[in-house]
């Protein structure tokens, strides 16, 4: 396979682009130190074979830092190989192993790097075996790395959400107990035990629930500063920061969050978005559209969002990442730590996309946004309603139809055609309309 | 394949498998409480101790889906569509309550979106079970405490219920699974094909529990008086979602062989083990439904793999089929470990990945069973 040097040539290509493109200043330190603590992880676990963990997005990572495990995600693995342009080659490698196409590739590229013995160019050298893995039951691939690696796997079962309330950002801060049901918080903190359990068996300790505590604490106060900063997004005359690195940033803090670095982060992060707002410094001075941007992130070309500034003035303001670190992460009045901690996860990203919570919550962020039209990506359960519902609200969506990860359904150049052929034949005359009534 | 003709009993059979809502729909006619589940891990026996009348809701997946296809997502199940098509044409009105499994938690996301935008004002009272199958005790509590709540549910709905009814319930139930083993016994001795098997199984989720037990007891004694089938492979088949229709089964018939078990609650796996009777009932039910229904849900593998592991062992299995149509986003991540697992136990393994409900799944399909099982020394050769 050829793909190793073909994916260095872009990679090279794409990263000057992106350099080129980069306003944030808290883009040059996240990068610094995400090489930092790679390189920890790399000195520590990948050759000093400390155990570390593979979980899944919707775990709590809090319990593993305050047991001071290293840990992976493995979405944001996926992403990562993704951001490196590997994701098409091994996308065909799960392939060549007999996983069919229809299985998701979002979370399995892990498990993918992990397999492959051939490819010289495997991100970060690749994939030493884990000690733990803890994932949702459904992804059944962290059920593959158990039983290659002989670590226990303690899958996570969340609870039907059995009474929807559309409105769930409302409740979410201090009246989880309601919103969430008690009887469901009760289930994922039964399971939670039992992830406490192997995970002090890795770390060779025990939980101290008092750092816990404050690890939660910290998690919130970092949210906290991701509030304002969408905040300022929404209210500021045009728009501060670019998507794609606004994007970067949150999940950047977000795969660390209960870190002290995180937390000082987040903090920057606002100081200097709130510093460019108030100095009127807009990501595209010409700002003429507003557009948002629903489901998962468009890993494999960030930049993309920048495309649409020069010929249309077109910005993409808002992202899901930003807006569910806001509303859907801080969990208030805690005294129990492992009851806020089920219930900050218990609907974690499904708010986003069952239908109803997932309607409401878009319509509320088109509002708040002021958004002129939005960029949906296929391949996420709910977002058909979640589309149905904005169309009827008066928000022109284009259905984008692309994985989010998979490098092989990238096709620039038709990709940039369905964004201006939306832009004007939808976007443009249906503002023009609502200029014409306001 | 020669078949032997079938008498009166049989033809009632296939008749409520074909015509699956007929018998329910006259019960409600004439006065009866009916309760609809959507799944198998609701438990019959709670509706039954109610006094009501249950019967499974099933998708017909050739139904046409324009309101479906604006809200649901395509990558769900085809399924999850239909059954959504349904309830927002008002399909399920003449049920008193419609309870869903756990596997269709998308579903009951969708229904209700649509019952609270008015868009399905049809749809009767419905809820979710929602079962959890690993097996460990950090679910029990929370089992135990859905179960109660169904139990409530379905009280308010029908007749209360108590533990009496409860005990009655088991024991027809627990007859019925006895007649269901009896006929797997006769799968395995060759008198009965697995098509047929299919919908004299299948009915029980659709008719009165008495008459199905009836009705099944006399084909079982009318089976066993006959012949056998001509021999041929026996072929056991593992499926990545439910079969409620008997396509992939006629598809292996037409290619000369026959299923003799399925992993699968609409096939042999419908009986699996009697409700204890030494347990309080309610208990009793919910272990049976939580360890012993076969979902994608259970956990962990080995417990989800123990039926199929004990059935590919035996000796008069000849080859092993997995079916994975496109709608599979589950046993595929354990494809290629069990292909692996059968074939160094010496069975021949054929994957099916095409879709049997369609057409051009079917003739695809068929063209790869037919070299396979060409390919398989013995039984075949046999039969000519
Ligand atoms: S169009 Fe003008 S304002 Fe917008 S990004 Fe380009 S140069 Fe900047
Ligand atoms: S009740 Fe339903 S299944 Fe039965 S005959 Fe009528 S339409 Fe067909």
């Amino acid at each position: 396979m050829s793909a190793p040097t073909d994916a260095a040539k872009a990679r090279e290509e794409a990263k000057r682009k992106h350099e080129s493109l980069t306003q944030l200043k808290v883009s040059h330190t996240l990068r610094a130190y995400q090489r930092e603590w790679f390189e920890g992880l790399r000195k520590d676990v990948f050759q000093g074979g400390q155990p570390y963990a593979v979980v899944g997005a919707l775990v709590p990572h809090e319990i593993l830092e305050a047991l001071d495990i290293p840990f992976i995600t493995d979405v944001w693995y996926s992403g990562l190989v993704a951001a490196k342009r590997q994701s098409g080659y091994y996308s065909n490698f799960l392939d060549k192993c007999g996983y069919h196409r229809n299985l998701s590739r979002y979370a399995a590229l892990t498990l993918a790097v992990m397999l492959d013995e051939e490819n010289p160019d495997k991100p970060w050298g690749g994939l030493p075996m884990p000690s733990l893995l803890c994932t949702s039951i459904n992804e059944r691939s962290a059920e593959v790395m158990s039983a290659i690696s002989g670590a226990p796997f303690i899958p996570i079962e969340q609870p039907v959400l059995d009474r929807p309330t559309p409105e769930w950002w409302k409740m979410s801060r201090w009246q989880w107990e309601d919103l969430d049901g008690d009887y469901r918080i009760d289930a994922l903190a039964a399971q939670y035990q039992d992830l406490i359990a192997a995970a002090e068996k890795v770390a060779g300790k025990k939980l101290d629930y008092d750092r816990l505590r404050e690890i939660i604490n910290r998690v919130n106060a970092q949210e906290e500063y991701f509030h304002e900063i969408r905040t300022i997004i929404e209210t500021a005359p045009k728009l501060p920061a670019r998507l794609g690195e606004v994007m970067g940033q949150v999940m950047g803090i977000q795969w660390h969050r209960g870190t002290e670095w995180a937390y000082q982060q987040a903090r920057a992060f606002r100081d200097e978005i709130k510093h460019r707002a108030d100095n009127q410094m807009w990501a595209c001075p010409n700002e003429q559209i507003r557009l948002m941007y629903v489901g998962q992130g468009l890993w494999q070309n960030l930049d993309f969002f920048t495309e649409f500034e020069e010929k249309y003035g077109a910005v993409f303001v808002r992202s899901n990442y930003l807006s569910i670190a806001s509303d859907g992460y801080i969990r208030y009045g805690g005294r129990d730590p492992i009851r806020a901690l089920a219930s900050r996860y218990v609907t974690m990203s499904e708010q986003m996309h069952i239908p109803g919570l997932g309607s409401a919550w878009a319509i509320e962020e088109a509002r708040t946004h002021r958004v002129d039209g939005g960029l949906s990506i296929a391949g996420w359960w709910g977002v058909k309603t979640v589309n149905q519902a904005l169309e009827e609200a008066g928000i022109p969506v284009l259905d984008f139809p692309v994985d989010a990860v998979d490098g092989n359904t990238w096709d620039e150049q038709k990709m940039r055609a369905l964004v201006s052929n939306f832009i004007e034949q939808r976007v443009l005359p249906s503002k023009a309309k609502k200029n014409i009534y306001a | 394949m020669q078949k032997p003709q079938r008498g009166a009993a049989f033809q009632t059979l296939a008749h409520h498998y074909a015509h699956r809502q007929e018998a329910a729909r006259a019960a409600h006619a004439a006065g009866r409480k009916v309760i609809g589940r959507i799944g198998h891990t609701v438990p019959t026996e709670l509706i039954m101790a109610a006094g009501a009348v249950p019967i499974l809701i099933t998708a017909d997946l050739d139904r046409k889906t324009p309101v479906a296809d604006i809200y649901v997502d395509p990558e769900l199940p085809p399924e999850t569509r239909t059954l959504f098509e349904a309830g927002v044409d008002g399909d399920f009105e003449f049920l008193d309550l419609l309870v869903l499994s756990r596997p269709y938690d998308k579903l009951y996301y969708f229904l209700k979106e649509i019952y609270r935008l008015g868009r399905a004002p049809k749809m009767p009272p419905f809820a979710i079970y929602d079962l959890m199958q690993s097996q460990r005790e950090a679910v029990r509590v929370y089992n135990e405490d859905r179960i109660r709540d169904l139990v409530k549910r379905i009280g308010r709905i029908a007749a209360k219920v108590d533990d009496a009814a409860l005990v009655a319930a088991i024991e027809t139930t627990n007859s019925t699974r006895a007649l269901q083993r009896r006929l797997g016994n006769l799968r395995a001795t060759g008198t009965v094909g697995g098509v047929e098997a299919m919908q004299a199984i299948g009915a029980g989720y659709f008719m009165d529990p008495q008459s199905y037990a009836q009705a099944l007891a006399s084909f079982i004694s009318e089976a066993a008086a006959g012949p056998a089938l001509s021999a041929r492979h026996n072929v056991l088949l593992i499926t990545a979602e439910p079969l409620g229709h008997t396509n992939v089964h006629q598809l292996i018939e037409a290619a000369g062989a026959n299923v003799v078990a399925e992993d699968d609650t609409w096939g042999a796996r419908a009986a699996g083990d009697d409700i204890s009777t030494k347990l309080d009932p309610l208990q009793a039910i919910l272990d049976k439904y939580w360890s012993d229904v076969p979902t994608t849900g259970v956990w962990p593998p080995a417990a989800r793999e123990t039926w199929m592991m004990e059935q590919a062992a035996r000796s008069d299995i000849d080859a092993i089929v997995m079916y994975i149509p496109p709608s599979d986003r589950m046993l595929g991540w354990d494809t290629p470990r069990l292909a692996k697992t059968f074939r160094d136990m010496g069975k021949p393994v054929q994957l099916l990945f095409h879709d049997a409900l369609r057409d051009k799944g079917r003739s695809a399909i068929a063209s790869e069973l037919e070299p396979f099982f060409a390919g398989i020394p013995g039984r075949k050769e046999a039969a000519r």
